[in-house]
């Protein structure tokens, strides 16, 4: 399934969001718990804002979201035709430390995916989610 | 408001009215700019039954207010759900306060 976001923006933010989270069939299931759901919306916040933050005038022109599902898992795609953001800086596999004010954003998406992986300065996110 | 507090003897109990994320962290900050930890407090309780979305801003606002302040004091976070106790715990938070559910 493709979904095309226009014009994303911080006012937009969470109706975006939660178009994405509406086809995403398992979420609507018994089965699936409050962290699946939690960690799959935080995953979309997590690169939704840094391509806000990172965006000409706080916005990106365009995001497609591509969602593939199975019995086993999620996998979401994110493609930006705008913004990007530098993401070999932002990603690390250390903890920061609690007095870094901030670049904990790609950290907790990497904790909370099955498989994380971002190509071409972030204009590409992959995120896979093990279904309960 | 976003953040409510109330002082009972030597516990200070606060407690948050909305989530914490990049839509509601420049407000909270600029209300916690505000705050002034009393010297009789020994104790503060944070509630997070209003909480039910914390993203990476809010980590980040949470970690700037409570880590000095447990330089001071025993700081717990109360009626935290289980998805938000596994990001702060993600976040390292739980070395320096207590979360309950």
């Amino acid at each position: 399934m493709k979904i095309c976001i226009h014009e994303l923006t911080k006012s937009n933010l969470s109706v975006s969001i939660e178009r994405v989270l509406e086809t995403i069939d398992y979420l609507k299931s018994n089965l699936c718990s409050d962290t699946l759901r939690f960690n799959i919306k935080l995953a979309l916040w997590e690169i939704f804002t840094n391509y806000i933050v990172h965006g000409n005038e706080h916005s990106c022109r365009e995001i497609v979201v591509l969602k593939l599902e199975n019995d086993r898992e999620i996998e979401i795609t994110i493609i930006s035709e705008g913004s990007d953001f530098d993401s070999e800086h932002l990603i690390g596999d250390l903890c920061p430390s609690v007095e870094q004010i901030g670049g904990r954003g790609l950290y907790i998406v990497q904790q909370i995916c099955d498989m994380f992986l971002v190509e071409q300065r972030g204009k590409i996110a992959k995120m896979v989610f093990k279904k309960d | 408001m976003l953040i409510n507090f109330l002082i009972k003897g030597e516990i200070l109990h606060a407690s948050f009215h909305s989530d914490l994320h990049f839509e509601t962290s420049h407000q909270l900050e600029t209300e916690l700019t505000d705050f002034n930890l009393k010297d009789h407090v020994r104790k503060v309780t944070i509630d997070f039954s209003k909480v039910r979305f914390v993203d990476s801003s809010g980590i980040s606002l949470l970690l700037k207010w409570i880590h000095p302040m447990t330089r001071k004091v025993e700081v717990e976070l109360i009626h935290v759900s289980e998805p938000v106790q596994n990001i702060l715990k993600i976040c390292k938070l739980d070395q320096f306060a207590t979360i309950r559910p």
